[in-house]
């Protein structure tokens, strides 16, 4: 069963260890697959994931008003960026061919989602963010304008001018392995 | 490079795949780590900090406590004689503990006594009394209780 983020905070408010074991649960798997395709390395998911939520029960006490979601979103996008600004990437069709290419978890025998992927890799990155929080994680566009520190608008925009290049890309490129 | 080509993607397909694949038991491996590092670790540091208060006080009560991994032909008596480890203590420690405990619910007693001698509805207990109980502990106990009297400031106002 899928917990939503008021049983979680009721369940942090009552007991703190078993709330955050909820939400670990809750979390853990969107969140990792979040990290994963901003940064596309498992290894580095795993690392950025695990720091994710580390920082997250270090900082429950501190949350503000709003949505847990959003919070937890934003956490673990700081950790992505935080960890590709490490690396000194600048995304290019050309790095993210290969970056999706050089793992060793990616499942080649899915040529579309491969291509998909390394059209979302090709985006700006405000697009490349808003579009896979609306796509993949659905999440409203409030939600993605508090992750992505935006305006609601904006996100909106964001993710259809991502669509239009997305297509574009489809359409004119063949995937690089 | 290989080059392949693909129809048009459709945004509105159910199924949202990606390639991503992770190992086998991966989020359970994840979930385990996660609280390694963040419950396990809370609970480690609280039992640490107990153990260090369980330590002072030990130390305070002028008790001497060896530890379980501290070999005695590295470091010598003197650093095991500064770590509490549950489980670790010498046989006679316990007994020691024990004194010092009804040591000090003696020396409550004596206070009650010695601090409330007008009462409205006095009881019957006299030094006679007293004395008599002083004199059923052993030597150890008596000099504790002396010790702990003396050492009093607020019995020795």
């Amino acid at each position: 069963m899928k917990r939503n983020d008021n049983d979680i905070l009721a369940a942090l408010a009552a007991d703190r260890e078993q709330g955050f074991r909820l939400l670990l649960k809750r979390f853990s798997e969107p969140i990792y697959w979040h990290i994963r395709r901003l940064v596309v390395s498992h290894d580095d998911a795993e690392d950025a994931a695990q720091e994710c939520f580390i920082r997250v029960f270090r900082t429950l006490d501190r949350r503000r008003e709003g949505s847990l979601t959003a919070w937890i979103y934003r956490i673990a996008t700081n950790e992505a960026l935080r960890l590709l600004e490490h690396r000194h990437e600048q995304t290019s069709i050309d790095t993210a061919a290969l970056r999706v290419a050089a793992d060793r978890y990616v499942d080649y025998s899915d040529l579309e989602s491969v291509k998909l992927q390394q059209a979302i890799l090709a985006l700006p990155p405000k697009q490349q963010l808003t579009f896979n929080l609306r796509y993949f994680d659905a999440l409203d566009y409030d939600e993605i304008a508090r992750i992505t520190d935006s305006t609601p608008q904006s996100a909106k925009a964001n993710y259809h001018n991502a669509k239009e290049r997305i297509v574009n890309y489809m359409k004119t490129n063949d995937i690089a392995l | 490079m290989k080059q392949h080509s693909t129809k048009d993607f459709d945004f509105d397909r159910p199924d949202k795949r990606m390639p991503y694949t992770v190992p086998d038991g991966f989020f359970a491996d994840l979930e385990s780590k996660i609280l390694a590092a963040t419950v396990g670790a809370e609970h480690k540091a609280g039992a640490e900090h107990a153990a260090a208060i369980g330590s002072n006080a030990a130390e305070a009560a002028g008790l001497k406590v060896i530890p379980a991994d501290t070999p005695a032909s590295k470091h010598g008596r003197t650093l095991r004689r500064h770590t509490l480890r549950p489980g670790t203590l010498r046989p006679g420690t316990l007994r020691r503990w024990f004194v010092a405990g009804a040591a000090a619910v003696a020396a409550a007693a004596l206070t009650t006594m010695l601090l409330l001698p007008r009462r409205s509805d006095p009881q019957p207990v006299t030094y006679a009394e007293v004395e008599q109980v002083f004199t059923q502990l052993t030597d150890e106990d008596q000099a504790e209780l002396l010790a702990l009297y003396r050492n009093d400031p607020f019995l020795n106002l």
